[in-house]
C-alpha cells in the first residue's frame, strides 16, 4: 500500500520548505516594484520575482504620507497580474503588516527598515508559513536574523542602525557598499572557519547564538541561506560584478 | 543559468563513486553545452531561465540539444521542455517545444501550498523506502499528448486538482531521451532520481 499522506507540516518541515523556496531564487534578479505595470515589465524582462513596496521612508516623508509596508490591494492586483513570486515588503519588526502579507498569499515577506520601522525589535519569523527575508550588514546581524527564522538575507546599505528608516542611499547609487558588505562578511566567516569548537562556543556565547549555527557556517564557509545584494544595484555590469564576488543574486 | 543548480551539482557529485560520471559541468555557454552528453535543466523561474538563455545566445542550441541528447527538466525545467503550457503569463512564454505534454504552471497554487509527500516509487527500483517528493510552487502534467510518453509518478487523487479526476496528477514522465519531473529531487539528500537519470542517460 503506497504511503500517500502528505506530511503534516511540522515546524521543521515548514522551515525546510521555506528554505527551499528561497534557494530557488538564487541566480535571479528580484525587482522592487510599486505598481502592477512595473511588475509586468519586470516579469517580461526575466525577473525572478518582485518585491512590492509602498514608498521608501524618505520618499513617504517628502510626500507627506505615512510610512508603511506594501498595500494589500496593490499586492493582490500584482499577484493576479504576474506568475512570478510576489514578495511583500513590510516595516522592520511589523508583525501585523507581516500577517496581512501572509494572508494575501505572498511568496515571501521582506522585513525592511527602508520603508520604516514598526517595532524596535525584528519579528519572530518561525511562526510564519512564508519565508521572511531580512537585511543585514555584518555576520552577527545575519546570524541573528537567521536564528530568528529568516530564510534569506540581503545586504543593507547605509550607516544607520537597523530599525531607523531611510537607510537606502538614493543619493549615491554606488555598489561598492554592497561589495563591501559581502567582503566583510566573507572575512568574518573566514575567521570562524579557523576556530576550534571551544572558540566557536565562546563566540556563540558572546553573540547569543546557537553553537550549531556557527558550526554550520564554519563548515559551509558561507551563510546557510541565500545572500542577495541590494543597495544601488542599477546596471548590468554591477550585477555581474556582485555575482562574481559571490552573491547569490540581486535585488534591484 | 538561474535556480537550484548547485544542489543538482551536489547530487550528481554524490553519485560519482557508483556511477560512470566523468565530469559535472555548470552550463552557461554554447561551448559548455556542446561539451556535455546529458543535461539537467533545474528548477527556478521558467520565464527567467528562457529569457536569460535567449540573451546568452544559447536558447536555439538548447532547443536542438533537447531533441537529441538525454535531458532532464525539473519544475521550471519541465515547463521549459514542454510543447504546451497553460496558466502561463499573458502573451504566453517561450518553451523548448520538445516534450509532448501539457504542463500547468503553479498547479498547486502559491508558495503557501508548497508541500512534501512520501510516495512509493516503483520506477526507482524495487527498494521499499519511499521517496520524499518536494513540491515548491510546482507545475503538474495535466495531459499526455503522445502515446510514447511514459507516466512515471502520479500523486494520489485529491492533491492540487481543480477538476475532479479519478487519477491523481502526473508529476513525472519519460519520453525518448527526456525526463520531466515537477518536483525537486535536488532539494533532498536522496539521490535516487539523479541515479535514475544518470542510468537513463548512459543506457540510452
Amino acid at each position: 500500500m503506497p504511503i500517500n499522506e502528505p506530511e503534516t507540516k511540522s515546524p521543521e518541515k515548514r522551515e525546510e520548505i521555506k528554505q527551499n523556496v528561497t534557494k530557488l531564487f538564487k541566480g535571479g534578479v528580484i525587482a522592487i516594484v510599486t505598481t502592477v505595470n512595473q511588475a509586468k515589465v519586470a516579469e517580461d524582462y526575466g525577473a525572478r520575482g518582485v518585491i512590492v513596496m509602498n514608498y521608501k521612508y524618505s520618499m513617504a516623508k517628502k510626500k507627506d504620507q505615512t510610512p508603511r509596508g506594501a498595500d494589500p490591494s496593490v499586492v493582490r492586483s500584482i499577484m493576479s497580474a504576474v506568475h512570478i513570486p510576489v514578495i511583500g515588503r513590510v516595516r522592520y519588526g511589523h508583525i501585523a503588516e507581516a500577517r496581512i502579507m501572509q494572508a494575501c498569499g505572498v511568496a515571501a515577506i521582506e522585513e525592511s527598515d527602508v520603508v520604516g520601522h514598526g517595532n524596535v525589535t525584528s519579528m519572530e519569523k518561525k511562526s510564519f508559513n512564508v519565508p521572511v527575508i531580512c537585511f543585514v550588514v555584518n555576520l552577527k546581524e545575519a546570524l541573528l536574523r537567521i536564528s530568528e527564522g529568516a530564510s534569506m538575507v540581503v545586504s543593507r546599505v547605509g550607516e544607520k542602525l537597523a530599525g531607523e528608516g531611510g537607510t537606502s542611499r538614493e543619493d549615491e547609487p554606488n555598489v561598492r557598499h554592497a561589495s563591501n558588505i559581502y567582503l566583510k562578511i566573507q572575512d568574518e566567516i573566514e575567521i570562524l572557519t579557523k576556530k576550534n569548537r571551544n572558540e566557536l562556543w565562546a563566540r556563540a556565547q558572546r553573540w547569543q547564538l546557537p553553537l550549531e549555527l556557527l558550526e554550520e557556517v564554519a563548515k559551509l564557509r558561507r551563510l546557510p541561506v541565500p545572500f542577495f545584494a541590494s543597495g544601488g544595484v542599477m546596471l548590468p555590469m554591477d550585477v555581474a560584478m556582485l555575482m562574481e564576488l559571490g552573491y547569490d543574486g540581486v535585488v534591484a | 543559468l538561474q535556480g537550484a543548480f548547485i544542489e543538482h551539482v551536489h547530487a550528481l557529485n554524490s553519485l560519482r563513486d557508483t556511477e560512470h560520471i566523468d565530469k559535472v559541468v555548470e552550463v552557461r555557454t554554447k561551448a559548455e553545452l556542446d561539451s556535455i552528453d546529458a543535461l539537467i535543466i533545474p528548477g527556478g523561474e521558467s520565464t527567467a531561465i528562457a529569457l536569460i538563455a535567449e540573451r546568452c545566445g544559447i536558447l536555439d542550441s538548447l532547443q536542438d540539444f533537447v531533441q537529441r541528447k538525454p535531458t532532464w527538466g525539473t519544475c521550471a525545467g519541465l515547463i521549459l521542455l514542454a510543447k504546451n503550457a497553460i496558466h502561463t503569463k499573458k502573451g504566453g512564454q517561450r518553451l523548448l517545444d520538445a516534450l509532448p505534454v501539457t504542463v500547468s504552471r503553479n498547479q498547486f497554487g502559491r508558495q503557501v501550498d508548497s508541500f512534501t509527500i512520501k510516495l512509493d516509487s516503483p520506477c526507482l527500483g524495487s527498494e521499499s523506502v519511499p521517496f520524499e517528493y518536494v513540491f515548491i510552487r510546482a507545475p503538474a502534467i495535466v495531459s499526455i499528448d503522445d502515446p510514447e510518453v511514459e507516466p512515471l509518478v502520479r500523486l494520489p487523487p485529491g492533491h492540487g486538482q481543480t477538476e475532479a479526476s479519478e487519477n491523481g496528477l502526473l508529476v513525472a514522465v519519460k519520453y525518448r531521451n527526456m525526463l520531466g519531473t515537477s518536483f525537486h529531487p535536488e532539494l533532498t539528500s536522496d539521490n535516487r532520481w539523479h541515479r535514475y537519470f544518470v542510468r537513463m542517460a548512459l543506457g540510452g
